[in-house]
């Protein structure tokens, strides 16, 4: 019965997430800033799901399962996660294109020296290979044990995930980094943040969305996220720095960053919450076997991810150098009505598919599947 | 053959009739309130930069037909390109999805959405394209009363366009970013 209401609640938050962006995308405007909020989200939960992945692969590549096999028994989960997370990246990177159904020439029309064509090749490979994965887990993990013959299958998808994953960083971080236009963007810090962002990210996620399935394995958890978020905090927080540290070197790169530096929700977003909050309450989670901590610490990582996403991306586009030496073109950006749409829908598609993943497929720890013909 | 534009600043009046015609190009938008949203501007593919502090500086911008040209490297489906028989950079909106890249991409900021079709637009426009198809001026160069504008072959040394760069001080915009602008500036 917990079942089907989730599935109900679940496949109900996909229809209305998927309504509310597609309305969002037919009343779609001219923005001052061509890569606005919608491009933000999209790095969001690009992060979230490579980071995912990454967090997986500690059991599914490198074999480490815990010691009572604690990440053996969420790993079905953490794999549902991590593909739930990537649908709300696809949706907005999707509808923020003027024509989504032509994306076929990304493909076509691949152009090797573009960044965007790799990030849809490197796409397509990481949701068919996060997909094996699925399948794979979802089918051979209840029994416990490596089926004899397909320890190489293992082997071989989870890998590809791990090396596609760490594409997928450094390319995103090259779509901005190579852009000379905007000086607050290029260079290759992008890459690097995005890595240790997807960590921060990925463990937040996996910490809050598993939290029904890791609190029964005790305080291995606590420490298993504890450690991640604390590590991962520590060198954005380096990473953030020197973002800022370079962008004082360029003119315009440092208009743009100093009034995010300078600004309240800065200091209380990201470094009050996404740093103090986050590293002191995951140190009570580390050091104490406190579990609680987590979904709390969790909640400030995402709410200062998204914050971060939004100021990296758009806050350098704000002042644009001019053709004319010492003139800038200076640009009013809000957020519009038909962006948040696509944001919020897309945001319901992810949680959406998340819940529907929890009612329908096995994603306990003892649980074998029954319900889906393909997974019998 | 590689097509190129020139601005000579010297006899420019600033009147905008070059303006005012490249807005021929989009006629669907001559009655909208905000015809160019972006630039906040006329629908057209030229606009005005100016210093007005200290010594007081005009460039009319529109794209520079670079060689080595941004948007064009970071348009994900060669919708952006430059065209081999005349060497301006064109868009082929067939294969355009509409990832503003491309406007994100221009150090010159010379790309702009259009409001109606939320494709990027640029120069030349649907009417200049005919028009040098024909092997006539673009409209901002034809209507010119001061004949500040010019647009050739420079890869013909005796095209009025190569003539004019010889023999004046010529410079183009944001040439240390490497982009090869084709868009020379008389000063």
């Amino acid at each position: 019965m917990r079942g089907l209401i989730l599935a109900g609640v679940g496949l109900l938050l996909i229809l209305a997430g998927l309504s509310i962006a597609v309305a969002g995308w037919f009343t779609k405007s001219v923005h001052l800033v061509p890569w606005g909020v919608m491009l933000s989200a999209y790095v969001f939960f690009s992060l979230m799901t490579a980071g995912s992945s990454m967090i997986n692969s500690i059991y599914t590549l490198f074999g480490y399962k815990g010691p009572a096999g604690e990440l053996q028994n969420i790993v079905k989960a953490g794999v549902w996660f991590s593909l739930a997370s990537a649908l709300p990246a696809w949706t907005t990177i999707l509808l923020d294109l003027t024509k989504p159904l032509n994306s076929y020439w990304l493909l076509l029309g691949f152009q090797p020296a573009s960044r965007i064509a790799w990030m849809a090749l490197l796409y397509g490979i990481y949701a068919t290979v996060l997909i094996a994965e699925l399948l794979y887990v979802l089918r051979y993990e209840p029994a416990k044990e490596v089926v004899k013959g397909l320890a190489a299958v293992k082997l071989a998808i989870s890998l590809a995930l791990v090396i596609v994953s760490l594409m997928l960083y450094p390319n995103l971080g090259q779509v901005f980094g190579v852009m000379t236009s905007v000086p607050g963007w290029f260079g290759a810090h992008m890459g690097l943040l995005f890595l240790i962002g997807a960590f921060y990210l990925g463990a937040a996620g996996q910490a809050l969305f598993l939290y029904p399935y890791i609190k029964r394995y005790g305080s291995f958890f606590a420490g298993f996220y504890g450690r991640i978020m604390i590590i991962s905090t520590a060198l954005l927080t380096v990473a953030i720095a020197w973002i800022f540290i370079t962008a004082s070197h360029l003119p315009i790169a440092w208009v743009n960053y100093e009034k995010v530096l300078f600004s309240a929700p800065f200091w209380l977003i990201q470094v009050l919450l996404g740093i103090m909050g986050v590293a002191a309450l995951a140190l009570l989670a580390l050091s104490r076997g406190y579990l609680q901590a987590l979904p709390i610490a969790s909640i400030f990582a995402i709410v200062a991810a998204a914050y971060m996403a939004y100021y990296l991306i758009v806050s350098p586009q704000l002042v644009l150098p001019e053709v004319l030496e010492g003139l800038t073109r200076v640009v009013d950006y809000h957020i519009a009505g038909d962006e948040l749409m696509v944001v919020f829908g897309a945001t319901l598609v992810g949680l959406g598919a998340y819940s529907l993943g929890m009612g329908i497929l096995p994603l306990g720890a003892e649980e074998k599947p029954k319900r889906l013909f393909i997974l019998k | 053959m590689r097509l190129a534009y020139l601005w000579d600043s010297r006899k420019c009046i600033a009147c905008g009739a070059c303006i005012i015609n490249c807005a021929a190009n989009y006629p669907e938008l001559r009655f909208e309130k905000e015809p160019n949203p972006m630039w906040k501007w006329l629908g057209a593919n030229i606009r005005r930069v100016i210093r007005e502090k200290g010594k007081p500086e005009l460039r009319l911008l529109s794209c520079q037909h670079c060689e080595n040209a941004p948007c064009v490297t970071a348009c994900p489906t060669g919708a952006s390109y430059i065209e081999p028989e005349t060497g301006l950079v064109k868009l082929n909106k067939d294969k355009c999805i509409g990832c503003k890249s491309c406007i994100v991409a221009c150090p010159y900021g010379a790309r702009w959405l259009h409001p109606k079709t939320m494709y990027p637009e640029k120069c030349p426009g649907p009417v200049c394209e005919q028009l040098i198809a024909r092997g006539e001026e673009p409209l901002c160069v034809a209507v010119c009363p001061a004949e500040a504008r010019d647009f050739g072959d420079i890869d013909d040394p005796q095209s009025s366009i190569s003539q004019k760069i010889k023999r004046h001080r010529v410079s183009r915009m944001l040439e240390h970013l490497g982009t090869e602008p084709k868009y020379f500036v008389v000063r």
